[in-house]
């Protein structure tokens, strides 16, 4: 199986490039911070070998009739220098026809990834395998202690099966929820203010201990992303929802990783939504109650049950009879007339993902500071806020389109103030002078 | 460096990321995390060249009509025009700014010529379309397809698929021959022959691989 040479996309990617505008990607973006700087032909070579591992990674999107696939990729994947836009479109043209780039800058290695390919979870198991190789190379004493997927190391087809289709139990139609999977029918709060009118976005980063964090969460009966997306409503309710008048719900999109729940060893994607939903419209909204909201509907969702059906729904959106026989063209009209729609209606605020421990291996801890996980932003939900753990520290990221920064400051001031030793970074894409 | 009106340490820049107020620091080497910031690069523009043309074009389109029923309505001219322009829209959205395969947008822009042919027979009531245009345009699509196949075989081998639909489709001026629509046999029998080599070369030196290709292409 490991010279499989094309792939059907899972049943997530499948909707990715139609999602896709000129100024919208679902992209979403790891840097990793080393002790020290990055020798860039030894990490090529590690990229190298790192994609001889991962068959689904080393892979081009191409057009089918009716369905786009990915197809094995000869080309060389080149290791390039950082661009100064966080997570510019990934196009066949800029990434040698892969769905994802490498990039370095001193002693930071990113990877930006488009969705289709995997999810944050999958491209982790990349990134961990990458950093294995580069360190082997170097000649560390690295182990992999069974935490990462070594060239050693049989390529399972599990890694690269459709989870989705393998966890679909048939439904009938009348069983299908779309409206409370997709929530297409109630517009959001949109987060207001002038937006770059230029290319690129704003990121901020905070760095903070992570056992300080769970120790206060265990104390009040919080988990860390009850209480981290709770904060992030409160902060976009306080900043932004008292000015407007009338506000629509605030909507924030919270991926679940659900490979636990159901076994799956795969490194596509395989990640469901929770859409938690909180009403703004009265005055001094507590912090508490967007936390116990966001608690509510992630432990709702969180549910085999709830999830089944939702797995249901996004495969009978594939296998339906109409859907197979449209023609891909017939499709892309389809959802472009639906991208129009929602455009003017967004049914998201923002989108938070906590996708946890990084799990780096212990030997590695000495070569790696950190690292950042990011997600992208579009003019219609113009912010993401992210959060990764690596050894003890917990590193919160905010992706922004509008100007001003003041949910992030905010959000971060609230936390400083509880007593929590905070470290902030930015690319100051606001200002002009701010690095000089 | 500390922010003391944000209450946390800044790692980078002079001011802070939060509340962008001046830092107290003597430090002359700022640290930089990212990478330094080139001239700001402008957003994609609005409106795409392909909109601005369909918008020109719907307004000449309209004009050509007025002007031709007002002028010459026994010869309706304008339809060929209006046929031309949504030609070069095609042109413009489906092969130049598109990232469509290289095979889709060889059958799209031969179908649209061949229907453009086929426009200008009706209006200008010639003989040209079935006869001639269409074997002469089938035979180039085909050389062209085959020749970028040959070319780019390892790169871009979904180009198979569209190589081989389009040598089929140069059986289609002799079939019209033998079905007496035109009684021009040379051009008929160009296309069959290119159609019939490449067919032959393409099942010959790889029947595992198209049907391969076909497998991945039309996956439902």
């Amino acid at each position: 199986m490991a010279n499989k040479n094309w792939f059907r996309l899972d049943n997530s990617a499948k909707l990715f490039p139609f999602l896709t505008t000129k100024d919208t990607q679902n992209l979403f973006r790891f840097t990793v911070e080393l002790s020290q700087d990055i020798f860039p032909d030894k990490m090529q070579e590690a990229v190298d070998k790192t994609l001889l591992r991962f068959p689904s990674f080393a892979v081009r999107l191409r057009r089918g009739v009716f369905w786009y696939y990915l197809e094995h990729n000869d080309k060389q994947l080149k290791l390039r220098p950082e661009s100064d836009i966080i997570m510019e479109q990934i196009t066949p043209h800029n990434a040698d026809g892969y769905c994802f780039r490498v990039m370095y800058y001193n002693n930071r290695l990113t990877l930006e990834f488009f969705h289709l390919l995997c999810d944050g979870s999958g491209a982790l198991q990349f990134i961990k395998a990458l950093l294995f190789n580069y360190f082997k190379i170097l000649g560390f004493d690295v182990s992999d202690e069974g935490k990462i997927l070594t060239n050693d190391s049989p390529i399972d087809p599990m890694e690269y099966e459709d989870s989705f289709a393998t966890n679909y139990k048939p439904i009938k139609l009348k069983d299908l929820d779309i409206s409370g999977m997709t929530g297409s029918k109630s517009q959001a709060f949109t987060l207001p203010g002038e937006q770059f009118d230029h290319l690129g976005k704003g990121a901020i980063t905070a760095d903070l201990n992570v056992k300080e964090l769970l120790g206060y969460c265990k104390s009040k009966g919080y988990t860390v992303t009850h209480f981290l997306g709770g904060l992030f409503m409160y902060s976009i309710y306080m900043t932004k929802g008292l000015e407007v008048e009338d506000p629509h719900d605030i909507t924030l999109f919270v991926p679940m990783n659900i490979r636990k729940l159901y076994g799956s060893k795969t490194l596509r994607n395989f990640t469901l939504f929770s859409r938690v939903r909180a009403k703004i419209k009265k005055p001094n909204i507590p912090l508490e109650e967007f936390i116990k909201t966001v608690q509510d509907y992630i432990e709702h969702c969180y549910k085999k049950e709830y999830l089944d059906g939702n797995i249901s729904t996004a495969m009978m959106g594939e296998k339906h009879w109409l859907m197979r026989i449209l023609p891909l063209s017939v499709k892309h009209l389809i959802f472009a007339i639906h991208n129009m729609i929602t455009l003017k209606k967004p049914t998201k605020t923002a989108t938070f993902s906590n996708i946890g421990v990084a799990d780096l291996p212990k030997s590695f801890e000495p070569y790696v500071n950190k690292i950042t996980f990011m997600l992208h932003a579009c003019p219609s939900v113009p912010i993401s806020f992210t959060a990764i753990t690596t050894y003890e520290t917990l590193t919160l990221s905010f992706v922004r389109l509008v100007k001003d920064t003041r949910v992030e400051q905010f959000f971060i001031k609230y936390l400083a103030d509880m007593g929590f030793d905070i470290n902030v970074n930015s690319n100051f894409w606001e200002v002009d002078n701010a690095l000089q | 460096m500390r922010c003391n009106k944000c209450n946390v340490e800044v790692k980078c820049g002079n001011i802070c990321p939060l509340c962008h107020q001046k830092l107290d620091t003597n430090e002359i080497n700022i640290t930089n995390d990212y990478p330094p910031k080139q001239a700001k690069r402008k957003l994609p523009l609005k409106y795409a060249p392909k909109t601005i043309y369909l918008f020109v074009a719907i307004i000449a389109a309209i004009t050509c009509i007025i002007i031709n029923y007002a002028t010459l309505p026994n010869v309706p001219w304008c339809w060929f025009v209006t046929a031309a322009l949504a030609y070069g829209y095609l042109l413009i959205a489906n092969t130049i700014y598109s990232n469509t395969e290289i095979g889709a947008k060889i059958i799209m822009q031969g179908a649209s010529l061949v229907a453009l042919c086929y426009i200008y027979e009706a209006i200008f009531k010639t003989s040209v379309a079935t006869s001639y245009c269409l074997p002469i345009i089938i035979s180039f699509m085909i050389i062209i397809s085959g020749g970028l196949l040959t070319l780019f075989f390892k790169h871009n081998r979904s180009l198979f698929v569209s190589c081989n639909l389009i040598s089929i489709l140069g059986i289609i001026p002799i079939i019209l021959y033998a079905c007496n629509v035109t009684n021009v046999l040379a051009p008929a029998i160009v296309s069959a022959v290119f159609g019939g080599i490449t067919l032959i070369l393409s099942i010959g030196f790889g029947i595992k691989k198209l049907k391969e290709q076909y497998t991945k292409v039309f996956h439902m």
